[in-house]
């Protein structure tokens, strides 16, 4: 199962999105040394185009919630993936409606 | 070099580019979208303990004009500083990116939006916050920065930033 959740309500040609990602968001550790595990990029694809493109660091909360809006019709597909600081990635698809 | 060629020169670049891996890699050459997109994750931004180096690296400049055309929704008071919900939204039109920032955070910029032309300019999204601390929203707009900011009081702060 992806790690990624997404609502999507479409309205007047305009999705407005809502994304929770299961992930821990650990911050570094300077003084142990530790590199910690963080998500680093964010991109939502609409119909193959880059809506978003999120640039993120440890201080975005863990189990990151993001919400964001763009033009789509009904039928595009909703694409939403991330990297991750140990280069962990996951992706999460869903058909416009 | 004439205006043709450029095209046709451009064409391979970008076939070639599609044939490599895909749309991303298009994008992290900056063909696609080419005024917009930065090419990859801004490690100097994000992880800088620098407010004003940070800003220069991502946006080209730290210095912004307040406006009331960035509406900044965020918590008077944040009991937990580890999830504190911040909302951004703008009417100023031709809106390249999004950027949040914190200013007592160690590392004071929490996150940097690209926006494409189909995106609205509004995000929300939970940041943490080490600290009592005002929280600022930065709009490109036009090759522009606008902003607007608020104080966050933070009961118990979060560790991440």
């Amino acid at each position: 199962m992806s790690s990624i959740r997404a609502r999507a309500t479409l309205t007047d040609g305009v999705a407005e999105v809502r994304a929770l990602i299961s992930h821990p968001m650990d911050p570094p550790d300077e003084e142990s040394g530790d590199p910690g595990h963080f998500i680093q990029e964010v991109t939502a694809e609409i119909g193959g185009e880059t809506v978003l493109h999120a640039h993120w660091g440890p201080s975005i909360s863990p189990n990151p919630l993001v919400e964001f809006s763009a033009e789509a019709e009904s039928g595009e597909t909703l694409r939403i993936s991330y990297t991750d600081s140990q280069g962990g990635t996951d992706s999460y698809e869903m058909e416009l409606s | 070099m004439n205006p043709q060629q450029v095209d046709t020169q451009r064409r391979k670049v970008l076939s070639g580019a599609l044939a490599l891996g895909g749309i991303s890699t298009a994008i992290g050459l900056g063909i696609l979208a080419p005024s917009r997109a930065l090419a990859k994750w801004q490690e100097q931004a994000i992880m800088t303990t620098s407010l004003e180096e940070g800003l220069s690296q991502a946006l080209g400049g730290s210095s912004y004009q307040e406006s009331d055309k960035v509406q900044l929704d965020a918590p008077e008071v944040a009991e937990n500083g580890e999830t504190v919900p911040v909302s951004v939204e703008t009417s100023l039109p031709n809106v390249e990116s999004i950027t949040l920032y914190v200013t007592e955070n160690n590392a004071p910029i929490s996150a940097v939006f690209e926006l494409g032309s189909r995106a609205r300019p509004s995000i929300s999204q939970r940041i943490q916050m080490a600290d009592t601390s005002e929280v600022v929203a930065l709009v490109k707009s036009d090759g522009k920065l606008y902003g607007t900011s608020r104080q966050v009081q933070v009961t118990v702060g979060g560790c991440g930033g």
